[in-house]
């Protein structure tokens, strides 16, 4: 066989030197002469008026530059997915009138030293009317509820709709058909990324007028677009300057701490570092949304499901970020990778007041395939079948039409699990043994919508 | 006694050299070596002791350098990863890292190879147990710490073959 | 402004007067593992700062079959003793091996459960605080100093005196990771067996169980005069689970802990009855 040049070869790190010998350069490790350091003030209740905010005795602090609030904002809103229709905006960059999350920026303080910037921030006195807060999904979508949102509910409008649907076949004709009837509920807690590096952002401004914005940002472009959209600049006035990133997980999608430096840097014309300590890391980063999932699969004795109806509420905290789109994503993969005739599924984006969720690994597809999988094996558990012969058993094929209406034309499930079965030393029942991607024989027939 | 009003200055041996820095009252060890000595290796994790990320020698005892006021280092040792090998003179230890991706990311990698040399000058030929347990105040979020282990392994036996150190 | 003057006292007695000076506006650094966090995260803004690291409070001692441990001395220096006591294990099994290098004896007994685990030993040995203000020396012991942890203005704790081990001791710590982990509970027993195996003095200690480290007094009490056989043992572990007062914080519940109090007074009185 002829030796390839990569495929097949352990090729080294490109910057594995400069990790081992300490040279790669991070964001932190941007220093400019004269550089400023940024700390936040943050809301202290989950939910409340912004009566008054008092930054006096932080701005007579020696060694205090600049004050950021949100009069310094010049588009206050922070529109992370309004090009792709994530509307209307709800988020401001620095809070104004209300305050919606435990942690939410209100003002940023500006200083000569890290300490500074730090006892600054202590300093600035807040007067907020505080307001029962929403704290859980099931009662945010009671009627009894305060709607926290200005359209006058708690949840993301689908198309005029509270939640996303997906219909597919006719369910209650499935569960009339069923032999058995299988229910679940599934939730997940919220999950925090935990980098290492936790945010940090640096902005110089340059003589020319144009900023210069180190950020360890995963997302640089749609950093740039945003950062340009909120301080009313055209993208070309910004240079964006990444680099490596020290973990991110989706934890750094979200656009959050350039605009602020940026409007900083801009404000008192030095470069500006805002760096997040741990617990801003683990308390005021978006995180992977609590989750909840309740099943219910009408299922036959020889394995086949026939029908599956899912509710999934998804805690997208105070305001969208990612949520919207990850609420969607895991819309579309609740019937799991099954060829199921009849699916129904009800997705809710519910907004409390609590931590905004956003991107994680995955987005909202994670939750929905921890879900499906506990569910097969309780199927399987209950109709007294191996829990592969299951998933084998519903497993898609090509050609198979999927509940989103989407032709299967890659499917490798059953090849994965035959060799997953293999390396764990799992012998398949007889009938399962030798299904393939392509073969139908025995299991249900592509559906057509 | 040692009274330290505003900005003064320590002196101390920092990788085999002797330096100066001037700092403010409680300034610590890592901000000294960061922003005043601009040795970028050592890195801000977590400032609570928690994740190692700023792990250094201090007389060559492992000490987490956020917490360390760098007035108390004064007169002493300090060693970070600069001062173990650089490219084109990797330490064994660095070299193992790098064979076997033992650094993904990087952000944990100067405190984890930090705990590691701490370890193995004290115990050249560590068991399993030993290497996680000199490890257990380094977090990793990204390598894993299967790679980081065995990346030790191979340095100890690297180092015991007398491969240059 | 940030902090205008740190201090390092070359003797207790400067450590002393500085106290005596400053009182409260004066933050008292041991390792400055405590203090240090607090600074970063923007919840204590030292004007003085002080370190006993200097201060020839950083010495272990054996005198008259007791241990005597400087305030200042070193978390690690504790886990190399080699006396085969709980308290070793303890400070073995605290924070990571860079945390121990600075963490000391002294501060750890300001630490907020759930830290603070080397309470739980110590009190379980019945140990006494050596207290120094200006012109007075005294001891406390631990459980009293604990109840309140008040310092008059000029006073520091100088060191920790520990008496001899008696009979048989056993600590057991649960986290969350096997290492480097505050304590969901932390357990120590100490306990003394006559020639028939009766209980005849015992102390059980709790961390992370209430605000500070505990003695469990009514579950001691079950053992007293008693073998410690598994009916004895579950009635002191149901005892302890009761007497407790644990929180609820980001490692764990309140009930959790309560359940795991009871668990590892259980498995702390097993060991100590197979143990010979």
């Amino acid at each position: 066989m002829k030796q390839l040049g990569i495929v097949g070869q352990s090729v080294k790190r490109s910057d594995g030197i400069g990790h081992v010998t300490g040279q790669t350069e991070y964001v932190d490790d941007v220093f400019y002469p004269g550089m400023l350091w940024l700390k936040m003030v943050r809301s202290p209740v989950s939910r409340g008026r912004i009566r008054r905010v008092d930054t006096s005795r932080a701005e007579r602090l020696p060694g205090v530059t600049a004050v950021v609030t949100a009069k310094d904002v010049p588009n206050n809103w922070y529109t992370i997915l309004c090009l792709i229709g994530i509307e209307p905006n709800d988020e401001p960059v620095l809070a104004d009138e209300e305050v919606m999350y435990e942690g939410e920026p209100i003002c940023a303080v500006v200083a000569e030293t890290e300490d500074i910037a730090r006892e600054a921030a202590s300093l600035v006195k807040l007067e907020i009317d505080e307001q029962e807060p929403v704290l859980d999904v099931e009662y945010a979508l009671t009627a009894d509820a305060p709607a926290i949102k200005k359209w006058g509910n708690n949840t993301f409008m689908y198309d005029g709709m509270n939640h996303r649907r997906l219909r597919f076949g006719d369910v209650d004709r499935g569960f009339e058909e069923a032999d058995h009837i299988v229910e679940g509920t599934y939730q997940m807690t919220p999950i925090e990324h935990v980098p290492m590096e936790t945010h940090v952002c640096v902005v110089k401004p340059e003589p020319n007028g144009r900023l210069t914005i180190h950020s360890n940002t995963q997302a640089l472009y749609f950093t740039m677009d945003n950062t340009a959209i909120i301080l009313k600049v055209p993208s070309n006035r910004l240079r964006l300057v990444g680099g490596t990133v020290g973990g991110g997980f989706g934890g750094k999608v979200d656009v959050i701490t350039e605009p602020v430096t940026s409007i900083a840097a801009m404000k008192t014309g030095r470069p500006v570092k805002w760096r997040w300590t741990r617990e801003e890391e683990f308390r005021r980063s978006s995180v992977r949304g609590a989750c909840k999932m309740e099943y219910r699969d009408g299922v036959m004795k020889d394995g086949r499901i026939v029908a599956r109806k899912v509710r999934s509420i998804h805690d997208a905290g105070a305001y969208h970020r990612h949520s919207p789109y990850g609420v969607q994503k895991n819309m579309a993969n609740l019937p799991g990778p099954y060829s199921i005739p009849n699916v129904w599924v009800d997705c809710y984006c519910v907004y409390t007041n609590r931590q905004p969720s956003s991107a994680m690994r995955g987005f909202a597809v994670t939750e929905a395939t921890f879900a499906v999988e506990v569910q097969m094996d309780k199927i399987a558990s209950v109709i007294g079948m191996d829990p592969w012969e299951i998933r084998m058993v519903n497993a898609y094929r090509n050609g198979h039409m999927r509940p989103v209406r989407k032709v299967v034309e890659d499917a490798t499930l059953l090849e994965t699990l035959k060799a997953a079965a293999q390396l764990v030393g799992h012998e398949l029942p007889a009938r399962v043994r030798d299904m393939h991607s392509d073969d139908y024989a025995g299991v249900a027939e592509p559906v057509q919508p | 006694m040692a009274t330290q009003l505003a900005t003064h200055i320590v002196t101390f041996q920092l990788n085999g050299r002797p330096h100066a820095v001037t700092v403010a009252p409680l300034t610590t060890l890592r901000t000294a070596l960061r922003e005043d000595l601009h040795l970028h290796a050592t890195k801000a994790g977590c400032g609570q002791g928690g994740c190692g990320s700023c792990t250094v020698l201090l007389d060559n005892e492992l000490v987490l350098s956020c917490l360390v006021p760098v007035t108390l280092v004064d007169g002493r040792s300090v060693t970070t990863l600069e001062g173990i090998g650089g490219p084109g003179r990797l330490h064994p230890l660095q070299e193992a890292f790098h064979d076997h991706f033992a650094a993904q990311c990087g952000y944990c990698t100067a405190g984890m190879i930090m705990a590691a040399k701490w370890l193995l000058d004290r115990n050249p030929n560590p068991t399993r147990a030993e290497i996680q347990m000199a490890l257990a105040g380094n977090l990793c979020r990204c390598t894993g710490y299967v790679p980081i282990i065995e990346a030790i392994e191979d340095a100890a036996r690297r180092m015991s073959k007398g491969v240059k150190r | 402004m940030s902090t205008t003057a740190f201090f390092v006292p070359r003797t207790v007695e400067q450590a002393i007067d500085l106290k005596r000076e400053h009182g409260k506006n004066l933050v008292v650094l041991g390792g400055g593992t405590i203090v240090m966090g607090l600074v970063h995260d923007g919840l204590l803004f030292p004007k003085l700062a002080m370190s006993l690291a200097r201060a020839g409070m950083s010495d272990v001692r054996r005198r008259d079959g007791w241990l005597e441990i400087g305030a200042a001395t070193p978390i690690a220096r504790l886990a190399a003793l080699k006396g085969a006591t709980t308290l070793e294990r303890a400070a073995g099994m605290l924070g990571g091996p860079a945390l121990r290098t600075l963490a000391t004896a002294g501060g750890n007994l300001f630490a907020k459960a759930p830290y603070g685990d080397m309470c739980v030993p110590l009190l379980a040995m019945d140990a006494e605080l050596e207290i120094a203000g200006a012109g007075r020396r005294y001891t406390v012991p631990l459980e009293q100093f604990l109840s309140r942890r008040s310092l008059k203005n000029d006073e520091l704790v100088v060191s920790i005196h520990v008496p001899k081990a008696q009979g048989r001791g056993a600590y057991l710590k649960l986290g969350r990771r096997q290492a480097n982990t505050p304590s969901v509970v932390a357990v120590a027993v100490q306990a003394v067996l006559d020639t028939n195996g009766k209980c005849t003095d015992v102390r059980i200690a709790l961390g992370a169980a209430a605000p500070q480290a505990v003695r469990a007094k009514k579950a001691e009490a079950v053992l007293i005069g008693r073998r410690l056989e598994d009916a004895t043992i579950k009635a002191a572990a149901e005892s302890a689970q009761a007497e407790c007062n644990p929180a609820t914080d980001s490692l764990a519940s309140a009930w959790y802990r309560r359940e795991m109090v009871g668990v590892f007074v259980h498995r702390a009185l097993d060991e100590l009855g197979r143990s010979t």
